[in-house]
């Protein structure tokens, strides 16, 4: 497809190189096309700009999906952390969420690395300037200098970087990222395309150098001991792990954060724009729960090569000497030195309503939104994004089926239903409450949920299929086998069922049944279906309805202005999303049953002409009736 | 809420007039509706399914009932039916505390109460229905959609609505702080809730549930008959034509103003149509205690009314009358017509009365059985809004059970909250649904939040 000795001509560009674009490229060379990943900073490929970790809860669920597609981000997490901690032990099974701490550089280069080696993807360093468009489809870019790069699908991954903007108090700095630049002319070349863009905000704490941090002070907090690899790929975590350390602030620090407040740009109005409520600055956090006496602080190694430390937990944009101020207050930091300051960074996004489910963009075919661009937060949500991104711009330009991951499939189809059906209000972040189905959206078993998914859209190599192909077969044949071996009138699957019985109870029940060749990721898989299997049952009723209406599509052309019994609120919400199915239709906020009721008859009005036949008519019922009523007598009267 | 429209479920619905009849009958539609009909029905013939429209005569077992219900049930294959699926009609005696019995039978064994209007949709749907008639029907859902809750209350649960807010919010609370617990667990001071305080508190909200019940079941009207309210300034002669409307002295009159503190409720028919009639205290600012309960019961019964007759007499031209509650419908009467007319121009579309000569008594009659008949037929069905409120209690009382249960089980948060969510759902039915993001609110607000 690609003409090999052109270089600025390829099948796919992707625009920007961080967790989003670095997916994107990945997949769509991987699925055989010629791909660009354009880049600001050929550096910063895979540049965790924020805290040096990947997961969390929700979160790392995200990683394990993404891994099972045949995206990269688990792997390059495996490879490159220094600590693995698997959150939520003590809770059931589905809220287990792996979560590690990367070295920074390690995973920046080995991503770079992964896109260097891989065939069809050519890394170049260009600023993208604006968006080419042909005909009403995107045909390329143009980069700074006027060079141009013509391609059927643009992936947009531009980050924190579309006209972003530093604050550290009363210092304002143009730029995506400490020591980065900012991209100004894509955000008016969008604009005049017709696409709404608004403004976003985040946040960052100070960094330490580790030699002045007094560690004997403070509570470490170590790595799991049998750590829980992200990739399927992967068979088991070597490397040492890393501490990390936690302390605390007190009322001395927030006496100080409060006496400025009115030199923090949140306050004092030089930011005008919406952060996230889940992931507050410090003196957010001191103006809100004013009655706390302290908050935690984990201070987190940046990496192995580095004494860099991240302090997690007082995310400011106050200015530099109020910084300098409070760092000593803190126990463990009295002699801490600030290697970089906090700072707040705003930035353009684009309403992610503007975007198909499969992330291209409604007004311009051919051009695709993924990661902060579309208001998320988060290393995990971008990368996911990214993939779905990748994915889908591959498939449209081969001219394939596209890609519809949905709620009930995985936390990466809640995101992306959530994004493009309800619009964000504050920057989006996963949590579990989000997913309906989360009983089901486990981190344990995202390679039976995607990886036939992966491996239909060609992302899914044969090292890969073979080793799901035999896991999900032991999966199977286990449960099978415990399902048909019955002790005294019960199945073994059904002993396992019980709140009390534990894997060995069930070895003890039964020694005769062949549990050679099962191993432990296998055993865990069937106990947790047993355990579940009630809950479960009825999530996957509820995904059964759920889907009844998903399944029920809305013509892409419907025109609601040709329905005059929509309410106006109804009618703009539609025009605005224009969902794709009943589901999903019902799913945006405001509409109400009467609206979906109109739809309903809309739709059926649009297809085939009303019957005049009419058997329980009331003027035909009536007379039935009446003869019911001569037959039944006085019988039905006498109670 | 959309799930609550899906064509698949099979419904079912009280589909009789409203208002005590000699026979009423509910309806069923959907896949599982011959099965839904035939549990619990005794005839001669088995309880094979039919492959033509058939009528099968015998008896209902009706919970809390002993005796069995004589009742018919009419079976109909789809696609030739008026919703183009499978139909059933359970026709039995029409009083409407069994009725509400025989729906509730058929909503445990697995029919969802029908939302107004969906029989006709679904007829719409199938192809069975033209637009216009679709239309039609799709217009009262839409007028009925903002109010059906407030009128629902407002009708069948006067003084409940602020208690079930006051729950949901207490739930609300409740799984914020669950979702708090699982969703932040590495990155928040969220303290941890203790099992027995969970276990306490979901047995406190089920207790106050079946409490809300209970009222909901009591204030349900028996009869189901409509209710016209008498309302109007003190000394208007409210109590007069209260009893004049009777055919007999019920009511105390006297020429004071404020001789009626208490509110009096008699059966009155009007043209055939039996409503319940009551009378009560005279619009007034309260001087003193009693004077303050019986505005109060003034207030509840002027809520709950199908209808208001808003009296004004010649003597108490000056003093205001009430204006009619909102979305109630109402009739403007004059009374004491004999002592005096009123200006034709300011009272040209009111019925002039006179509970002493007997003048206007017919038409103020008929008036209120038009009125009634009108009103009920664009609501839904009093007996049905009453009973839709009531499984929404039911539902959530039963998830809330299965969640004490679960947690008795040593079960997880996360399958607690499930339960709870459910619960919320069917809250949510009656009080306003909660999304997501009303639980995310909530967990920022009370919890310091984010690493």
């Amino acid at each position: 497809m690609t003409r090999k000795h052109d270089p600025y001509r390829f099948d796919v560009v992707v625009v920007g190189a961080g967790h989003a674009g670095l997916e994107a490229a990945l997949a769509a060379s991987r699925m055989g096309l010629g791909t660009a990943l354009l880049t600001l900073n050929c550096d910063t490929v895979g540049q965790m700009s924020c805290n040096p970790a990947i997961g969390g809860v929700a979160k790392g669920q995200i990683v394990r999906e993404i891994d099972a597609l045949g995206g990269a981000m688990g792997i390059l997490t495996d490879a490159t952390a220094i600590q693995f901690r698997l959150l939520n032990r003590g809770k059931g099974p589905a809220m287990h969420s792996p979560r590690a701490q990367c070295d920074k550089k390690a995973y920046q280069f080995l991503a770079k690395l992964t896109v260097e080696r891989q065939q069809n993807l050519t890394l170049r360093q260009e600023m993208v300037e604006s968006i080419e468009v042909e005909s009403g489809r995107v045909a390329g870019v143009r980069c700074r200098g006027g060079i141009q790069y013509r391609a059927r699908a643009v992936v947009l991954t531009t980050g924190t970087f579309l006209q972003a903007l530093m604050h550290t108090g009363e210092v304002k700095t143009p730029g995506g990222r400490g020591g980065d630049v900012a991209a100004t002319g894509l955000s008016r070349s969008l604009f005049e395309l017709g696409f709404e863009l608004r403004r976003f905000k985040t946040g960052t704490p100070p960094r330490l150098n580790g030699r002045t941090i007094d560690f004997e002070r403070l509570e470490p907090q170590p790595g799991d001991s049998d750590p829980v690899p992200f990739s399927f790929l992967t068979d088991r975590i070597t490397q040492n792990q890393v501490d990390c350390h936690i302390t605390y602030t007190n009322p001395a620090v927030h006496d100080i954060i409060r006496d400025n407040l009115h030199r923090a740009p949140m306050y004092s109005g030089q930011i005008q724009s919406t952060g996230p409520r889940y992931c507050p600055s410090i003196e957010d956090k001191i103006v809100r729960f004013a009655d706390r006496q302290a908050h935690q602080i984990f201070l987190e190694p940046e990496g192995r090569n580095t004494l860099e430390y991240y302090c997690n937990g007082i995310s400011t944009s106050l200015p530099r000497d109020v910084q300098e101020a409070i760092i000593p207050l803190i126990p463990g930091l009295e002699h801490a030195e600030i290697m970089r300051y906090g700072y707040a960074v705003e930035y353009d996004y684009a309403p992610p309503e503007q975007l198909r489910a499969t992330l291209e963009t409604k007004a311009l075919p051919g051009l695709y939104f993924a990661g902060q661009i579309n208001g998320t937060t988060g290393y995990e949500e971008a990368a996911s994004q990214g993939l779905i991104a990748g994915i889908n711009a591959a498939l449209a330009v081969q001219d394939q089926a596209p890609l519809l991951v949905d709620r009930s499939q995985a936390y990466l189809g809640v995101l992306i239903d959530d994004l493009v059906t309800r619009g964000v209000d504050e920057p989006y972040r996963m949590f579990t409450s989000r997913a309906e189905y989360r009983l089901l959206l486990r981190h344990d078993n995202a390679d039976l949920r995607l990886t036939e998914l992966g491996r239909q859209v060609g992302l899914v190599d044969d090292q890969r299929w073979a080793r799901f192909e035999t896991r999900r077969d032991a999966i199977a044949r286990l449960r099978e086998t415990l399902k048909t071996t019955r002790v005294r009138g019960n199945s073994l699957f059904q002993w396992l069922r019980r709140p009390e019985s534990t894997w060995e109870d069930l070895l003890r029940l039964e020694h005769a049944f062949d549990r050679e060749g099962f191993s432990r990721d296998v055993i865990t898989q069937v106990i947790i279906e047993a355990k579940y299997n009630g809950y479960i049952g009825r999530q996957v009723e509820q995904i059964e309805r759920f889907r009844r209406l998903e399944d029920k599509p809305i013509p892409a052309d419907l025109d609601y202005r040709a329905i005059p019994q929509l309410r106006a609120e109804a009618r703009e919400k539609f025009e605005r999303i224009r969902p794709r199915s009943l589901g999903q239709a019902g799913r945006i906020s405001g509409i109400s049953p009467a609206d979906m009721a109109t739809l309903l008859i809309q739709l059926k009005r649009g297809g085939s002409p009303a019957s005049t036949v009419n058997p329980l008519d009331p003027d035909v019922t009536t007379p039935i009736l009446g003869k019911l009523e001569r037959q039944s007598g006085e019988s039905a009267c006498s109670t | 809420m959309l799930a609550d429209l899906d064509p698949e479920d099979t419904i079912a619905a009280v589909a009789s007039p409203p208002g005590p009849g000699v026979r009423g009958l509910v309806r069923i539609s959907g896949r599982n509706a011959w099965r839904i009909a035939l549990d619990g029905f005794r005839s001669e013939r088995d309880s094979s399914p039919p492959r033509r429209p058939e009528v099968r005569r015998g008896a209902l077992a009706v919970e809390g009932l002993r005796p069995l219900l004589p009742a018919i049930v009419a079976l109909w294959p789809g696609p030739r039916t008026y919703t183009g699926q499978d139909v059933a009609e359970i026709h039995t005696v029409g009083a409407l505390p069994l009725l509400t019995q025989v729906l509730a039978g058929c909503l445990n064994r697995g029919a969802r109460h029908a939302r107004s209007g969906e029989f006709t949709l679904r007829a719409f749907l199938s192809g069975r229905i033209d637009l216009t008639r679709a239309e039609a029907v799709l217009g009262v859902i839409d007028a009925r959609n903002s109010t059906q809750l407030d009128a629902a209350l407002r009708q069948l649960a006067g003084g409940l609505s602020r208690p079930i807010h006051d729950l949901r919010d207490r739930l609300l609370d409740l799984v914020a702080h669950l979702e708090a617990n699982l969703d932040f667990a590495d990155e928040s001071d969220v303290d941890p809730l203790g099992r027995a305080a969970l276990a306490d508190e979901l047995q406190s909200s089920a207790e106050t549930l079946s409490a809300l019940t209970d009222r909901l079941t009591r204030r349900d009207r028996p009869a189901g008959n409509p209710r016209v309210v008498v309302s109007g300034p003190p000394n208007a002669g409210k109590s007069r034509l209260f009893n004049a409307l009777l055919g007999h002295d019920r009511a105390i009159v006297s020429p004071r103003a404020g001789t009626t503190r208490d509110y009096l409720t008699a059966a009155c028919d009007v043209g055939g149509m039996i409503v319940e009639l009551i009378d009560t205290a005279g619009l007034d600012l309260p001087r003193d205690p009693i004077e303050t309960q019986a505005q109060t019961h003034r207030a509840d019964q002027a809520g709950q009314a199908d209808l208001l007759l808003v009296c004004t007499s010649p003597d108490t031209l000056t003093a205001r009358g009430e204006l009619p509650h909102l979305d109630t419908p109402a009739l403007s009467v004059w009374t004491k017509c004999d002592l005096g007319r009123p200006d034709p121009s300011r009272a040209a579309a009111a019925i002039l009365t006179s509970a002493a000569t007997g003048e206007g008594l017919v038409e103020l009659r008929a008036g209120i059985a038009r009125l009634v008949r009108d009103s009920n037929a664009e609501a839904d069905l009093p007996a049905s809004t009453g009973a839709r409120c009531r499984d929404s209690l039911v539902g959530a009382k039963v998830a809330l059970g299965s969640a004490s249960q679960t947690l008795r089980d040593g079960g997880g948060e996360e399958l607690v909250a499930l339960d709870l969510r459910l619960a919320l759902d069917e809250l949510g039915k009656v009080v306003g649904a909660v999304v997501t993001d009303d639980i995310l609110d909530r967990i920022f607000q009370r919890f310091c939040i984010g690493k």
